[in-house]
C-alpha cells in the first residue's frame, strides 16, 4: 500500500462528515431561521407601538364607559395601521359586537380566529356574532298571524353561507379552528424539510436496501401531507 | 492677421465675462433659497406644517404637505423613473379622516419660481399634551439601477389644549358643532307593527369619533339597533358629517303610547371653547290596540325627561355649570358590557403574516440546498473514489514490477503477485481458494490458459515456500527463484491490459482479448 493510499481514506471520511454536517446544518436551519422570523416579526414594538398601546387603552376606556362605536372605530384604526395582537383583535371584534355591528363583529372575530384559533373568548365572542348576524342579516319582518308578546322578528338568511367556517370539507374547518395559518406554514416547512431529508437519505442508502426504499415510502407519505398543508394554507 | 485674431479672442473674453455677470445674480439667489426641510436642496424640497399648532383636544387639523420643484431646475421626465412615492406619518395620537386632497400651485421663492405640490390630510388630536407628527417622506425614484432619492420633512410639534372643566354629565366626548333630529317612519304603532325612529347627527367635526346619542328608557317599548352609518364629507377644508342611526321601537304587553321625550347630546365647541347641548324634538306615538283602540298613555320614567321647555330650540348654548346641573338627571346608566376586553399589552406588537414574507418562502430553498448538496457530495465523493480505484488499478503493474525487482525468492515474488491482484481486482485475495481466484479472473474475462499460467505462479511460490531447505544446500534455488520472477513478472504484464480495461468495454472486448492473449500466452509459452 502506497502513503497516497493511507491518507486518502481518511481525507474523504473527513470530507463526508463536513458534508453531512452541512445537510445536517441546512435542513435544521430552514424550521429555526422560520421560528426566529416569526419571533423577529412579532417583537415588542418601538416608540410607535407603544403610542398605539396608549391609544388601545384609551379604546379600551372607551369601551368601559360604554361608547362601543368609538371604541371599535379607535381599535380598528390601529389594526388598519398595521397593528395586531390577540387582545386587540378580540377587543375590535367585542366592541362591533357591542356596538351591534354583527357584520362588522363576525370579521373581526374571524380575523381574529385565524390568528389565534384555539383561544376560547375569540371563539365564543364569534359564535355570538354569528347568531347575532343571523337575526340580522335578514329583514326583520313580522310572521303573520303571530300574538302580541311573541317573538316578532325572524332571519331568513343562514348565515353560515357567509361564514368562513363554510369552508369546503370538515379538514379546512378544523384547520380553521385549531391551526393558524403561521402554524401551518410552519408545519409546511418542516414536512418540507422532512420530506427533503428522507430524499436525501433514500440518495445515500445503498441500491436496493431496505433503508432506501423505507426512506422513499417516508419521502412520499410526507410529501402527501405537504400538498395538503399548502391546500389548506391558501383557505 | 494678428490684429484680427486679437480682436476675436477679445470679443469671446468679453461674451463668458457678461454671460458670468449675469448668471452670478441667479447662482447668488439660488444659494440664498432657504430649505425648511430636514432633506433636500435648493431644486427640490418638502415641508410639512399645520394650520393650527394649539388646537383643543379632538378639533379639526389639516396637516399640510408641499414639495417644491423649482421650475428652471433639470427634472427626470416622470414617463421614465414614476410618479414620488408619499409616505404620510403614521399620526400617532391623532385620528385622520376622509381622503388626502391634493392641489398644485406655483409660488415665487427667494427669486425663483417653484411648482408646489400640497398634500393635505385632515387629523384630529385623540389626547391633550404636547404630540409630534413624525416626518413625512417623499421617494423620487431614480433611473433603473439608480437608488431612490428620499426627501423628508421635519417632524412637527403641536401642543393639544385638554377639555376645560365643567362639561355637562349627558358629555360623552364629541367635539364640534352638532345639531340631532329625530324622525319616525308613523306615529301609530299596533303590537306587530314595530316604528322606525331615525336620529340624525349632523355637523361639523369628527363625527366618527363622536359617540352615538342615548335615548332614555320608554318603559313597555324595545328598542332594537337596525343601522349606524356615518357619512362624512370635507367641504371647506372642514370635515362634516352626519351619523344616521336606525332604531326599532318594539311594543311589549305592557306598552302604552307615549311621548319621546327630547334627545339631548352634549358636546364641547372648540370655536367658541364652550360645551352646548343639541336638542331632539319631542314626538307623540300613539299606540292601537287590538281593537284599534289607543293605549292610554303612561308618563315615562322621570329621569328619561328633560322639561319639553329646553325643546324650543333645537340647539341652545348652555353654560357649562348650568348644562351639568341640568344634565344630572338625565345622564343615561351606561350599560355594562356583556364581553370582557382584554388589558392593553404594554407594546403592540405588529401584525406579521408569516406566509407574506418574502423571506419564509425563501428558507423553502434550505432544504432543496441541502437535497442538492448532499447529492452533489454523494456524487463526488463516488468519482473520486472510482477515480481512486483506477489510479489504483494502474499503477498496480509498474508497483508490482518495481516490487518484483526487489524481491529476493519465489515467496516473495508470490506476494508480489497477491498484492497486484488485490489492487488490480479492487479486492484481497490472499486468502482465496484457486477456485475463488480464477472466478474472479473469468469475471474479469481473463482466458484460462491465462488463468492457468497464475495458478502455475502460485504452485511454483508455495512449492519454494515449503521445500525443506533448512540445513540442506538447495543448488537449484536459485534457478528456480528466477524461473518464479520471471513467470510472475510475464503474467502481470499480460494481465495488466485486461484488468485495466473498463467494465464497459469488457463484454465485447473480451472475445478478442482473449484470443490475442491467448496467442500471446502460447507464444510467450512456446518462447
Amino acid at each position: 500500500m502506497t502513503p497516497a493510499m493511507v491518507t486518502a481514506a481518511p481525507a474523504q471520511g473527513m470530507r463526508k462528515k463536513l458534508l453531512l454536517a452541512l445537510v445536517v446544518l441546512l435542513l435544521i436551519a430552514a424550521p429555526l431561521a422560520a421560528l426566529g422570523a416569526l419571533a423577529l416579526q412579532q417583537r415588542p414594538g418601538n416608540a410607535a407601538t407603544t403610542s398605539a398601546s396608549t391609544t388601545m387603552q384609551a379604546a379600551n376606556a372607551l369601551f368601559t364607559t360604554g361608547q362601543y362605536d368609538l371604541a371599535a372605530q379607535a381599535y380598528a384604526q390601529l389594526v388598519a395601521q398595521g397593528h395586531g395582537g390577540r387582545a386587540l383583535l378580540h377587543n375590535l371584534g367585542v366592541a362591533q359586537l357591542e356596538a351591534g355591528n354583527a357584520a362588522a363583529a363576525v370579521g373581526a372575530l374571524s380575523a381574529a380566529q385565524r390568528a389565534y384559533p384555539r383561544d376560547v373568548n375569540i371563539r365564543s365572542a364569534l359564535a355570538d356574532a354569528e347568531r347575532l348576524a343571523r337575526s340580522t342579516a335578514a329583514p326583520l319582518v313580522a310572521p303573520e298571524g303571530a300574538e302580541a308578546g311573541a317573538e316578532p322578528l325572524t332571519a331568513v338568511t343562514p348565515f353560515d353561507e357567509q361564514s368562513p367556517a363554510a369552508a369546503p370539507g370538515r379538514l379546512a374547518q378544523v384547520r380553521l379552528e385549531w391551526l393558524s395559518g403561521t402554524e401551518l406554514a410552519i408545519i409546511a416547512l418542516l414536512l418540507w424539510t422532512a420530506c427533503a431529508a428522507m430524499l436525501l437519505l433514500a440518495i445515500t442508502a445503498a441500491p436496493n436496501s431496505g433503508r432506501r426504499q423505507g426512506a422513499i415510502v417516508a419521502a412520499m407519505l410526507l410529501a402527501a401531507v405537504l400538498v395538503v398543508a399548502l391546500w389548506l394554507l391558501t383557505i | 492677421m494678428r490684429k484680427q485674431s486679437l480682436s476675436a479672442r477679445t470679443r469671446v473674453a468679453a461674451l463668458c465675462l457678461a454671460l458670468i455677470a449675469l448668471a452670478l445674480p441667479w447662482a447668488a439667489a439660488r444659494a440664498q433659497a432657504q430649505i425648511p426641510t430636514s432633506s433636500g436642496d435648493n431644486d427640490t424640497f418638502v415641508e410639512a406644517t399645520v394650520n393650527n399648532v394649539n388646537p383643543s383636544q379632538g378639533d379639526q387639523l389639516t396637516y399640510v404637505f408641499r414639495y417644491y420643484q423649482a421650475v428652471d431646475a433639470l427634472q427626470l421626465p416622470g414617463m421614465l423613473v414614476g410618479q414620488p412615492d408619499y409616505e404620510a406619518p403614521e399620526f400617532s395620537n391623532f385620528w385622520a379622516e376622509g381622503e388626502i386632497e391634493q392641489s398644485s400651485t406655483q409660488t415665487q421663492l427667494n427669486g425663483r419660481t417653484y411648482n408646489v405640490s400640497e398634500l393635505r390630510t385632515h387629523i384630529f388630536p385623540t389626547t391633550a399634551g404636547t404630540i409630534t407628527i413624525e416626518p413625512a417622506r417623499l421617494i423620487l425614484h431614480g433611473f433603473p439601477g439608480e437608488p431612490d432619492r428620499v426627501l423628508e420633512t421635519l417632524p412637527v410639534t403641536i401642543a393639544a389644549r385638554a377639555l376645560p372643566a365643567g362639561a355637562p354629565a349627558s358629555f360623552n366626548g364629541a367635539i364640534g358643532d352638532y345639531r340631532l333630529t329625530a324622525n319616525v317612519d308613523r306615529t301609530t304603532a299596533t303590537p306587530t307593527e314595530p316604528i322606525t325612529l331615525q336620529l340624525r347627527l349632523a355637523g361639523e367635526g369628527n363625527v366618527r369619533m363622536a359617540p352615538s346619542p342615548v335615548l332614555p328608557d320608554l318603559p313597555g317599548w324595545r328598542v332594537q339597533e337596525r343601522s349606524n352609518e356615518v357619512q362624512i364629507d370635507v367641504i371647506d377644508g372642514r370635515v362634516q358629517g352626519t351619523r344616521t342611526i336606525d332604531l326599532l321601537l318594539l311594543p311589549s304587553d305592557d306598552a302604552t303610547s307615549l311621548t319621546l321625550p327630547p334627545i339631548e347630546y352634549a358636546f364641547f365647541n372648540p370655536a367658541t371653547s364652550t360645551y352646548l347641548s343639541a336638542l331632539s324634538n319631542p314626538i307623540e306615538i300613539t299606540l292601537l290596540d287590538g281593537a284599534g283602540a289607543p293605549v292610554a298613555a303612561v308618563a315615562p320614567s322621570a329621569k328619561a325627561l328633560v322639561d319639553p321647555a329646553a325643546a324650543a330650540g333645537a340647539v341652545q348654548a348652555a353654560p357649562a355649570a348650568a348644562a351639568e346641573a341640568q344634565s344630572v338627571a338625565d345622564a343615561a346608566p351606561v350599560a355594562t358590557p356583556a364581553y370582557t376586553i382584554m388589558a392593553a399589552p404594554a407594546t403592540l406588537p405588529i401584525a406579521a403574516r408569516l406566509v407574506e414574507s418574502p423571506w419564509f418562502w425563501a428558507l423553502w430553498l434550505l432544504p432543496l440546498f441541502a437535497l442538492i448538496a448532499g447529492w452533489l457530495g454523494l456524487r463526488t465523493a463516488r468519482t473520486a473514489a472510482a477515480r481512486q480505484s483506477e489510479r489504483k488499478r494502474t499503477h498496480a503493474a509498474s508497483d508490482a514490477l518495481h516490487d518484483l525487482r526487489s524481491a529476493p525468492d519465489s515467496a516473495a515474488a508470490q506476494k508480489v503477485l497477491d498484492d497486484y491482484l488485490a489492487r488490480a481486482l479492487g479486492r484481497p485475495v490472499g486468502g482465496l481458494t484457486r477456485t475463488g481466484r480464477a472466478a474472479l479472473l473469468t469475471e474479469k474475462g481473463v482466458p484460462e490458459a491465462l488463468q492457468a499460467r497464475v495458478e502455475e505462479c502460485y504452485t511454483m511460490g508455495e512449492r519454494a515456500r515449503y521445500s525443506p531447505t533448512e540445513n540442506v544446500a538447495d543448488t537449484a534455488a536459485p534457478e528456480r527463484d528466477q524461473r518464479m520472477h520471471s513467470a510472475v513478472e510475464t503474467v502481470i504484464r499480460e494481465l495488466d491490459p485486461l484488468l485495466r480495461m473498463p467494465d464497459s468495454n469488457r463484454v465485447a472486448a473480451v472475445p478478442t482479448t482473449v484470443g490475442a492473449q491467448s496467442a500471446t500466452a502460447n507464444a510467450g509459452g512456446a518462447q
